[in-house]
């Protein structure tokens, strides 16, 4: 498994260079550029000129391609154009909001999903069935800002339980960190869960109409015995499967969520990178991006041979 | 197992909501305290001109203050939302507008203006110019200390305005009238003039553009363009902390030493009454009024949308206003160089079938929040609120302009010429608008091609003519109210791209750079104004307002001319 494993991680080179090259062409074919957002409204071309020079945004696209191909290379993946902060930096402050909201939207999702899908499966047809995937649907069709504005009308505006915007950092108030969290982990929680639902109930659909599964309840074993300890173990892989695109959905997802809660988190960092065309942070965020989801991956693979012991890597 | 896991199974349930309980009772927030009914506010409407200010006055008076004693409003935290992140600490290698909104409450100018668009003071004590008008002596006040505990010198005074000419328009057009500037002494520093201009203190108190702060040698010794990672100042409130993307923190100057006048705009006496100001940043518009109706937040800062004044100001917890004196121009902007826009005549026609109260209508909202207005310059503004000139082409539509304008083109024989128009789907107050714009050009027989993409996209797009013929945007402040200031009425100096064929532009922004009294500034504005409607650098609708919305308890935060709100002089009551 070792090899395997090794193998994997050189894999990743070949496709961050990959999304690196589009990335930067991406970015830099897109039109704007961070020159006049730095500018401002006020400044004409003699400026946006000037400004343009400083950056080095005037040099040829090659040139600026070599230059940045050589800093990443070097382990350097740039600094902000206008905070002038490195990206490690930006990324670091950054991460604890993302992470905290990505672990407990991702908890939450399962602890809703998986148990309300082998339900559905259990009482196939019933009204409980019925239910469950309407929730499943409206979690998978509602935006998720919209959503998030009604669960702040509703718990933050109305209620005044949870704050409207904002993040507490846990070392600073532990009981100020969950309220901060409870909404925008509400929000990932219940779309997350509606993907696991769909799944997990098909999976263990299928895996109830075995033999093993007949075998086991003409043993005598309880219900509860039979669902989760055969019927969901043997459905596990596809259900491990979805999680591990929900990891990375949550983090890419993160955009929105945390845009609409006012998170200082990773994806807010996103989307105030790609609006203000600030090129090395939004290449180095989708390469992160990109090496996260290769990760995810590769951890979702290993862990099918803990509960599957038929694979091997 | 079997009590304890009983126990647990049958009292699970009631996990979540104690759960939720307990998480409100341990931070739930402070109720806002009740305050009076307040309704959405306006000021009577700005269309009086008001007498132009001369541009070196006679000192201020004294203080003379009725508000309550300092004591009793000393403390506590003010939250000010911010609209977009703070982009850089370095005021110089920015105009926008969130770096500055910070850069006033912790730098100063050297004069500022007041109430009245007039330069008074700020960290100069006295100033001196000889007969001939080629020297300036300025003396800073004694005792001041920049935010680290440095003496401010003169050379600081003379560094940093330097530092700012060659970032800002104006600056440059100063210096060249300037043939030297040195520090003398500690506290003393002169100009030399090549020739004698009016414009030296408005360079000193500029707003717009690029701001003249004081600034120390950690400032300005770094290059502008590199950016400082500092923000000192001498300011009421310094520097605390900043997170980029989530907020900046300044805190009290126990140290301040204010100017000993009376506050007016942004001139007299600054105390900074709260312990500190939070600077945070909340992008959405409705995560940003939420948070200020459960009170996490005490001011919005920038625009609030017109559908939300009315709703909010049903909330006596908050005290929404319509900023009638603090305006901006809006309007579209014409290809100059490429296209049938270069001909004036088309031009015209444009402007006199123009629909511009409908284009505010749909920018800013109903009529409280715009007014027509038919000057070059902002009407609030010293040298605007006067028509000469304007007659038969602005807002001409409804009165003949329409017709007038179909026979212009088609004699020009210009029916089924394509134009393109941009519109920045981002930016709702200049979407709109633009489809007015396409719909009024298909009027005239224009073939318009109605460009949708966003302010980013747009902002790269104008800088080749061939790409667009109308876009639209809008300025404020200094930009709106002092033709020097307008880059867009210079020639070949803004996007549009101004030929300024005739050259009386140029001449009169020559003219209004030398001339010394306020009389001979608003005869030669006036003469510019002619020029203006002659060949509609661009199509100018009126002017518009912003709504500020705070908690009803923040007192003393009201403000104008292009700057939304004070942290310096507000406190809680």
């Amino acid at each position: 498994m070792t090899a395997y494993v090794i193998k994997r991680v050189i894999a990743v080179i070949p496709v961050l260079i990959f999304v690196g090259v589009l990335t930067f062409s991406l970015v830099h074919l897109a039109p704007g550029d961070a020159a006049n957002i730095m500018a401002g409204d006020y400044a004409g071309p003699d400026d946006v000129k000037i400004i343009r020079e400083e950056l080095g945004l005037n040099k040829p696209l090659h040139t600026q391609f070599l230059d940045w191909a050589g800093r990443t290379l070097r382990g350097d993946l740039g600094k902000s154009i206008y905070s002038g902060k490195t990206v490690a930096e930006l990324v670091s402050a950054r991460m604890g909001p993302t992470i905290s909201l990505t672990v407990a939207g991702g908890i939450l999702a399962v602890l809703i999903g998986v148990p309300l899908g082998v339900l559905a499966a259990w009482r196939f047809g019933s009204i409980w069935d019925r239910a469950i995937q309407v929730w499943a649907a409206l979690g998978i069709s509602i935006p998720g800002f919209w959503l998030g504005f009604i669960l702040i009308w509703g718990l933050a505006v109305s209620l005044r339980w949870f704050p409207v915007i904002g993040y507490v950092s846990p070392t600073e108030d532990f009981f100020g960190w969950i309220r901060s969290i409870t909404l925008p982990t509400l929000l990932l929680g219940v779309n997350g869960s509606a993907i696991i639902i769909r799944m997990t109930r098909a999976s263990v659909l299928e895996v109830l109409r075995e033999d093993f599964i007949r075998t086991a309840r003409a043993k005598g074993l309880a219900e509860r015995i039979v669902l989760f300890r055969h019927a969901l173990r043997a459905s596990a892989i596809p259900i491990i499967t979805v999680i591990g695109f929900l990891a990375a959905a949550l983090i890419t997802g993160a955009v929105v969520t945390e845009t609409v809660f006012t998170i200082p988190g990773l994806g807010r960092l996103v989307a105030e990178t790609v609006q203000t065309r600030d090129f090395p942070i939004v290449q180095s965020m989708l390469m992160l991006l990109a090496a996260f989801y290769v990760g995810v991956n590769l951890i979702v693979d290993l862990a099918y041979v803990f509960v599957d012991p038929r694979v091997r890597l | 197992m079997g009590i304890w896991s009983r126990f647990l199974r049958r009292t699970a349930w009631l996990v979540l909501p104690v759960t939720v309980a307990v998480l409100v009772a341990c931070g739930s927030e402070e109720e806002p305290t009740a305050a009076p009914a307040a309704t959405p506010t306006t000021a009577p409407a700005a269309t009086a001109t008001s007498p132009p200010a001369a541009t070196a006055t006679a000192r201020p008076t004294a203080t003379a203050t009725t508000a309550p004693p300092v004591d009793d409003r000393v403390g506590g935290q003010l939250k000010v939302a911010l609209g977009a992140a703070i982009s850089t600490l370095d005021v110089h290698r920015t105009t926008g507008t969130t770096a500055n909104e910070v850069a006033f409450a912790v730098q100063e100018f050297l004069f500022a203006y007041d109430d009245n668009l007039a330069p008074q003071p700020m960290l100069v004590e006295d100033w001196d110019i000889s007969s001939d008008g080629f020297k300036w002596t300025f003396t800073l006040r004694d005792g001041l200390t920049f935010h680290n505990g440095r003496a401010v010198t003169a050379e600081d005074a003379v560094k940093s305005w330097t530092r700012w000419a060659e970032r800002d328009n104006y600056g440059s057009l100063i210096f060249g009238f300037v043939d030297d500037i040195q520090a003398t002494g500690d506290l003393t520093f002169e100009i030399d003039m090549v020739e004698p201009t009016a414009l030296i203190l408005e360079g000193m108190a500029r707003i717009g553009g690029y701001y003249p702060y004081v600034m120390p040698p950690e400032m300005y010794n770094v290059p502008a363009a590199e950016g400082a990672d500092v923000l000192i100042g001498t300011g009421p409130y310094k520097f605390k902390e900043w997170v980029p993307g989530d907020h900046l923190l300044v805190e009290r100057f126990d140290d301040y030493k204010p100017v000993n006048t009376t506050a007016s705009f942004m001139a007299g006496k600054k105390e900074a009454l709260f312990d500190s100001v939070d600077y945070v940043v909340v992008p959405d518009v409705n995560a940003k009024i939420a948070a200020l109706e459960v009170g996490q937040i005490d001011i919005i800062s920038g625009e609030i949308p017109g559908d939300f004044v009315d709703p909010l100001g049903t909330n006596s917890d908050l005290r929404v206003q319509i900023i009638r004196n603090n305006s901006s121009r809006d309007g579209a902007w014409l290809d100059h160089v490429d296209g049938p826009f270069t001909d004036a005549r088309v031009r015209q026609a444009f402007a006199m079938a123009y629909p511009v109260e409908e284009a505010l209508l749909s920018a800013v909202g109903d009529s409280r929040f715009w007014q027509t207005c038919p000057s070059m310059m902002l009407c609030g503004g010293k040298w605007g609120g006067f028509d000469d000139h304007s007659d038969g082409i602005y807002n001409a539509r409804n009165s003949g302009g329409l017709e007038e304008a179909k026979q212009i083109i088609e004699d020009l024989g210009l029916v089924g010429t394509d134009v393109v128009v941009l519109s920045a789907g981002d930016r709702p107050r200049f979407a709109g608008p633009a489809e007015f714009s396409r719909q009024t050009l298909e009027e005239l027989g224009f073939n318009v091609d109605f460009k949708a993409t966003d302010w980013a996209t747009q902002t790269n797009w104008r800088e080749k003519p061939e790409l667009w013929d109308v876009f639209h945007t809008a300025g404020g402040g200094a930009w709106g109210a002092n033709p020097l200031l307008n880059s867009s009425l210079a020639k070949n100096k803004y996007w549009n791209k101004y030929q300024d064929e005739s050259g009386r532009m140029t001449d009169g922004m020559n003219r209004l750079a030398r001339a010394t009294s306020a009389d001979e500034q608003l005869a030669i504005v006036k003469e510019m104004q002619e020029v203006f409607w002659n060949d509609i650098p661009y199509v100018s609708f009126g002017d518009t307002f912003a709504a500020v919305a705070t908690r009803a308890d923040i007192k003393g935060s009201e403000t104008q001319f292009g700057l939304p709100f004070n942290v310096y002089n507000a406190w809680r009551e």
